[in-house]
């Protein structure tokens, strides 16, 4: 009986930990992902922090792979989790229009 | 507007088709790749000899793509879009047997899309005596043919000693 709780217990913290594991995996990713935003709206998303070294952007994408861009057309570069905020449009409130009254209706 | 024309002593330029329409334009936009620093500045020196040869009524309005930033898709895809509108498009190499393929790629994007509007295809090679580009020269002008294009090619000066 005792044998099965200890099971059951130990299994509950493997699934604790592996959750716990991912996490920290989701989070070191998206730590180092970049958005840098061109000045025509374009946004290329990096997989290492851009640097800026004789007027170019380097930074790594997906693949690992270096690539370059001219300081000269980037408008922004951001963390991808501000850039994402950044991206939610904002809710939009309309507000009802102001009822005039019937005093004031003279004056239109 | 005839001034400019007679200022200009680039044959090569003035026997463009487009030259006379070129003339009465206000500005003229150039969309350039480029392999390095160097081949960068021999855009930039050609861009002043266009200038020259058109006046100053005329812009130049440039663009440059250092073939670097080619290698980024989403920059490449920008590079296409502006040379699709761009009234002379130059690709400015050192001799080699094939153009780099970050460049073909880029002129697949964009060179079999309908222009509005007359466009020159310029290629800018070293200079002859440092070797020759014929086969990259053979690929554009065909580039230039398809794209209903025309195709200017040109190697640098043999630096004056």
């Amino acid at each position: 009986m005792d044998r099965t709780r200890a099971d059951q217990e130990h299994s509950t913290m493997k699934k604790a930990a592996l959750a716990l594991v991912i996490g920290l995996i989701a989070l070191t990713g998206c730590a180092h992902r970049y958005v840098i935003r061109l000045d025509n709206g374009t946004e290329i998303t990096t997989a290492s922090k851009p640097v800026l070294k004789e007027g170019t952007y380097s930074f790594k994408d997906a693949k690992g792979e270096e690539q370059f861009v001219g300081a000269g057309r980037v408008r922004e570069v951001a963390p991808a989790s501000v850039a994402a905020k950044e991206n939610k449009a904002k809710p939009f409130k309309s507000e009802p229009p102001k009822k005039r009254k019937w005093y004031f209706l003279w004056l239109a | 507007m005839q001034k400019a024309q007679l200022r200009c002593m680039d044959a090569t330029l003035t026997n463009l088709q487009v030259w006379s329409a070129w003339q009465k334009l206000n500005r003229i936009v150039v969309s350039a790749v480029h392999e390095d620093f160097a081949t960068g500045v021999r855009v930039d020196d050609f861009c002043q000899t266009l200038a020259k040869c058109l006046g100053r009524d005329c812009e130049i309005a440039k663009e440059l793509w250092p073939l670097t930033e080619l290698r980024t898709p989403k920059l490449r895809a920008v590079a296409a879009g502006e040379a699709a509108a761009a009234d002379l498009v130059i690709i400015s190499v050192h001799h080699g047997e094939s153009l780099p393929g970050e460049i073909k790629s880029w002129l697949d994007l964009w060179s079999k899309q309908k222009a509005t509007r007359p466009k020159v295809l310029l290629a800018l090679f070293d200079p002859l005596y440092l070797g020759t580009s014929s086969s990259i020269h053979a690929f554009l002008q065909g580039v230039a043919r398809k794209g209903n294009m025309e195709f200017l090619a040109r190697s640098e000066d043999k630096p004056e000693d």
